[in-house]
């Protein structure tokens, strides 16, 4: 049904412009765009993947091993440059086409393997480690027990639409794309940013492209009736684009098949945090999370249980393990008070404290914070401060130190609904999500942080409690010269004691002793 | 010869103000930073006040105002390379090299910046000196790491 739909619309798209503009594809043309493909090759062809990921595991240096590897040894064969396919695990990944078989895949290929695996490939043999998946081609053979890359589990579950052709296209490069029917023709003119977060703020936006400080400005009027240089505009990301030419060349019929019965087709995703396999996903709407987590994956990293479920980036919200078959779609995810928002998704384990996430998106936002509207500016650090003052000791018992910590806290969650009602713009009004979700799900943890001064995960290093192994000291007085707050007693060539009540947790004790007398508990 | 700065300025003989930020960005790439005559020259060709060129520059992450050190080290503080100890690479370099984030040390030498994501979340924790990763990078390696960069220039 699928393919139908495709086919007749766009066999009637092609016509249609096509005739109109009075180009038609001539036999030539299509052989130049089959070639282009590589449909049918007569010599060698090795793809090696350039992407941002791909160049940090070292693909550049992989790179140059195959062009030197083909150099020396006088080998006849193309080596072209490929953007990602989204499994960034899999990084640096090399593809081999030989002429009559098919398309196949190497991961975690660095320089000094290249020789080697040549070496093979070019004998027939494949190295069974390594390769990790072949494309489907019907004019070509394909290699036994290889698994065809549509079956592999990390994309055997997704749908592409706008991700269809990555990693089999060089994106620099427009005949690529032309070859694979993705060329829709508008009138373009590209703007760099500048590099802010608020800026992805429609209004924030314009006013850059104006040439301001990027800072919103009050709705309405919105940018659809007064926008850029003062005339209707209409902002989408480039995600929105990148549907635009699918739904233009196989029709809305074929789009709105894919989805729930309001959120129509797919979304991308950013998978990262503890998990073995991360990567740039794309599901159809209405998969559940749990759908995600467990079959883009080969496992949790390390077999830790997963906790939580960080989506929608730095103003984004956690979500608790008993939420995870909530599908991806607008209105479920509202429901549990989350948002799609930019795509990001961390997998957070028994490892990661949730207080301690909450205070690393306020030190982004409140960076980030562009400073127009009072609310956002002043809320944002005053949440930090607050969180700060949570994952550390007090430095003074007997001070207003530690009331602070418990009158913060009561003041938090009405400081984070004050900052989400009142705020200028989309940054401020979802600023608070990461402390009003997590403690929402995770309000024990802020308890245990706040009251027993304990991190379970180990993560807030400045409440932890340092101790002096009486056997090992030697009584040299540095760390008690060094402790800023004068916590640790005793006397030379005697052994020594941290008082606890005073001690802030700065760890310098440990940093200083010799004799590996202090340790943490 | 030619300014460079005044030779960037032809390439946009539209003055309109929608020119402020690719211009500085042109000026940034060409000189790594954006010096005091650079901003007067573009307020004087774009026709704005000082205040308001610098005022945009601020604002941006992007324009650093100082020459730029020999060493750029760019520590990742995107959520995945926080998850796996950023923050505590940050704090040993900025004791190691005694200057904070976004400083130069006093010899010109490095320069300590945070950086958002560098999109390779699994190798993390990423630093980057001068287009050089260092992948799962653990703070045990950075005295090495910086004999090394001195190494070079000795």
């Amino acid at each position: 049904m699928e393919e139908a739909i495709k086919k007749t619309y766009k066999d009637k798209l092609i016509s249609e412009v096509l005739n109109k503009s009075g180009e038609k594809l001539t036999e030539k043309t299509q052989q130049i765009l089959a070639e282009i493909r590589r449909d049918t090759i007569n010599r060698p062809v090795i793809f090696a993947g350039k992407s941002s990921c791909g160049i940090i595991a070292g693909a550049n240096a992989t790179y140059d091993a195959v062009k030197e590897y083909l150099d020396t040894r006088s080998i006849d064969a193309e080596l072209l440059e490929v953007g990602c396919g989204g499994f960034c695990a899999a990084e640096p990944v090399i593809e081999v086409q030989l002429p009559g078989r098919t398309r196949v895949a190497f991961q975690q290929v660095l320089a000094d393997h290249v020789d080697h695996l040549l070496d093979q490939v070019f004998n027939n043999i494949l190295d069974r480690k390594r390769a990790v998946a072949q494309y489907r081609n019907t004019y070509y053979e394909a290699w036994e027990g290889v698994p065809f890359i549509d079956e592999l589990a990390f994309f055997a579950f997704q749908k592409r639409i706008v991700l269809d052709q990555c990693g089999l296209i060089n994106p620099d490069r427009i005949e690529d794309y032309l070859a694979r029917e993705g060329y829709q023709s508008f009138l373009k003119c590209i703007r760099k940013g500048a590099g802010a977060f608020v800026c992805g703020e429609e209004t924030a936006l314009i006013s850059t492209i104006e040439g301001r400080r990027g800072m919103p400005s009050p709705k309405p009027p919105y940018p659809s009736t007064k926008g850029l240089f003062g005339k209707p505009t209409i902002v989408n990301n480039v995600e929105t684009l990148a549907n635009v030419s699918a739904i233009i060349q196989n029709g809305p019929q074929w789009f709105t098949q894919f989805g729930t019965d309001t959120s129509k087709g797919t979304k991308l995703f950013s998978l990262t945090g503890k998990v073995e396999n991360t990567g740039l996903i794309e599901v159809e709407m209405g998969t559940t999370l749990q759908t995600i987590i467990e079959k883009s994956d080969g496992g949790i990293a390390n077999n830790k249980k997963v906790k939580a479920l960080n989506l929608g980036g730095p103003t984004g919200s956690s979500i608790p393990s008993q939420h995870f078959n909530t599908p991806v779609c607008f209105e479920a995810l509202n429901k549990i008070d989350t948002l799609m928002g930019s795509g990001g998704m961390v997998v957070l384990d028994d490892d990661s404290c949730m207080v301690d996430m909450a205070k690393f998106f306020m030190d982004f936002i409140r960076k980030e914070s562009c400073g127009k509207c009072i609310p956002c500016r002043e809320g944002t650090l005053r949440i930090y401060e607050i969180l700060e003052n949570i994952t550390r000791r007090p430095e003074n018992e007997a001070s207003h130190q530690t009331l602070e910590r418990f009158k913060g806290v009561m003041q938090l969650e009405e400081l984070a609904q004050v900052l989400n009602d009142t705020s200028l713009c989309g940054l401020g009004k979802t600023a608070a999500n990461p402390v009003l979700s997590t403690m929402k799900w995770f309000r024990h943890e802020y308890g245990e942080h706040i009251f027993d001064r304990n991190c379970r995960a180990g993560v807030c290093k400045q409440l932890r409690s340092f101790h002096i192994d009486v056997d090992k000291c030697t009584g040299c007085t540095i760390c008690a010269k060094k402790c800023p707050v004068n916590a640790i007693i005793g006397s030379e060539k005697g052994p020594h004691f941290i008082i606890e009540e005073k001690c802030m947790s700065c760890g310098i004790c440990l940093d200083v002793c010799k004799f590996s007398a202090v340790f943490v508990k | 010869m030619d300014n460079p700065i005044d030779q960037l300025l032809k390439l946009y003989p539209n003055t309109r103000r929608d020119n402020l930020i690719p211009l500085m960005q042109d000026i940034h790439d060409k000189l790594g930073y954006l010096s005091e005559e650079a901003i007067i020259k573009v307020s004087k060709h774009l026709s704005l006040p000082t205040s308001k060129v610098y005022g945009v520059a601020t604002f941006f992450d992007q324009f650093p105002f100082e020459p730029k050190a020999m060493f750029v080290i760019h520590v990742c503080t995107g959520t995945s390379c926080h998850l796996s100890g950023s923050a505590e690479i940050l704090a040993a370099l900025e004791k190691e090299l005694n200057i904070a984030s976004g400083q130069t040390t006093r010899d010109g030498m490095f320069r300590l910046e945070e950086i958002p994501c560098q999109g390779a979340c699994r190798l993390s924790p990423i630093i980057e000196v001068n287009g050089k990763f260092y992948t799962g990078f653990s703070t045990d390696e950075i005295s090495g790491m910086l004999e090394s960069y001195k190494e070079t220039i000795m």
